[in-house]
């Protein structure tokens, strides 16, 4: 490699990153729900990649592996506050979302605020995978080489996130409007 | 009771179909099963129309995530790697320093101080536009001189092309001997240089011309070589406006 090479390939590889950053604090924040630990978790992985530049093999696989880097270090994070639980098993000590339906709620930010709390309920690796389908929008092979899991894990674990959003942002929402309409027909 | 059914899979489709099918993972003949199947079975319709209404909730729910948060002093850390752009910041801007110094005292032809322009280049630019190049020559040391001169063909012959690529080559102190007309071994090549490629400029200091002069030597330059009253100045000026920089 010569001298110009290195040194446009470095300013180059760090102007990628930096372009990366946004993307990279969303889904840690759509992982942690934290700003303060996504933001340090986004810095730490373009840190690590800018250490770890030369095993980069392609250029063009820069975004999925600073991905990669900051999957691990979400789970590294996890594990270090759950040693004991397989990061399957780790809930979140979040509330359970209002049984208000997202459709009904009159403010957006509520909206929000319960999808989000949904998401941060989920069991970690089916969070990742979620967030790197829908808003990453990988597809299926490129989460199984992110997060180095078999691709029917990463379908098996898609597929029992969504269930379970779909049960508490959906099911569990249209039990409570109906529990709410049997009480007001019993009072009329 | 909850009497909506969950992404159950039927004895014809699973659940990670559906979800396959509605991420558009299948292949064109299993989308058409899976589509079959989901017209055929209102419950499957719902589910998918369920699975459609997730993903839009989930990308509306993080499409402004709240700003990362300024911290003057670090709540929470990662460890001290966390330090390591702070650090190499401070790094970049006293090599900076301490490159401009260096070539003050080179330039023992400057009667001044290090002018204020140059204080104030030690400010790093915001961004490095890797589209304009600055190279400077300080020495006419055969080796390093080489390399540096294949150094610009390569960058030449893979920027050149680039729309807004701008290369200077400046030359100061000993370095201002590979741009003479008279006894630079490379004079053949730096002139098709200049010719071949219009946005690239050879510079020679006027500064480093001068001192020449005063030791009885004088210098005649190649053709398409322009002269640049300082290189001190020349650089400052160019780091400020966000050039890349590299010298030998």
């Amino acid at each position: 490699m010569t001298i110009s090479e290195l040194f446009f390939g470095r300013i180059g590889f760090n102007q990628r990153l930096q372009a990366l950053r946004p993307r990279l604090y969303r889904l840690a924040f759509a992982w942690c729900k934290d700003p303060y630990l996504a933001d340090d978790l986004a810095q730490e992985a373009m840190i690590r990649a800018t250490h770890r530049q030369g095993q980069l093999r392609a250029p063009e696989l820069l975004d999925r592996w600073v991905i990669r880097i900051l999957a691990n270090l979400w789970f590294d994070h996890l594990r270090a506050e759950h040693p004991t639980e397989s990061l399957d098993e780790v809930m979140d000590q979040l509330p359970a979302a209002a049984g208000e339906e997202p459709e009904g709620a009159h403010r957006r930010q509520e909206t929000i605020e319960r999808v989000r709390a949904a998401v941060a309920r989920l069991p970690p690796v089916q969070r990742v995978v979620i967030t790197l389908v829908d808003l990453e929008e990988l597809s299926y092979r490129e989460v199984a080489e992110v997060l180095d899991l078999p691709m029917g894990t990463v379908m098996s674990r898609l597929s029992r996130g969504r269930q379970k959003l779909k049960e508490w942002l959906i099911d569990e929402a249209s039990e409570g409007r109906r529990a709410a309409s049997c009480r007001l027909r019993r009072v009329q | 009771m909850m009497n909506q059914r969950p992404f159950e899979s039927t004895p014809r489709l699973s659940a990670e179909e559906l979800n396959a099918f509605v991420d558009d993972e299948l292949c064109a003949e299993d989308r058409e099963r899976v589509r079959a199947g989901i017209q055929a079975d209102a419950a499957l319709t719902q589910q998918v129309c369920a699975l459609d209404q997730l993903q839009d909730w989930l990308r509306e729910a993080y499409r402004a995530p709240p700003v990362p948060p300024r911290r003057g002093i670090r709540q929470r850390g990662l460890g001290v790697l966390a330090w390591v752009p702070v650090t190499a910041a401070a790094c970049g801007l006293l090599c900076v320093g301490a490159l401009l110094g260096w070539l003050v005292a080179k330039q023992t032809a400057l009667p001044n101080t290090v002018p204020e322009s140059v204080l104030a280049a030690r400010v790093l630019p915001p961004v490095v536009d890797a589209r304009h190049v600055l190279v400077r020559w300080g020495s006419d040391a055969p080796q390093k001189a080489q390399e540096s001169l294949d150094m610009v063909k390569t960058l030449l012959a893979q920027s050149a092309h680039e729309p807004g690529f701008r290369l200077e080559v400046l030359a100061n102190a000993e370095g201002v001997r590979l741009l003479s007309a008279e006894d630079s071994p490379y004079a053949a090549e730096i002139e098709a240089l200049a010719k071949q490629y219009p946005n690239v400029r050879f510079l020679a200091c006027g500064n480093s011309m001068k001192t020449l002069e005063k030791t009885g030597k004088s210098l005649r330059l190649l053709p398409h070589v322009q002269i640049t009253p300082s290189a001190v100045e020349q650089v400052a000026s160019r780091v400020r406006e966000g050039w890349a920089y590299l010298s030998i």
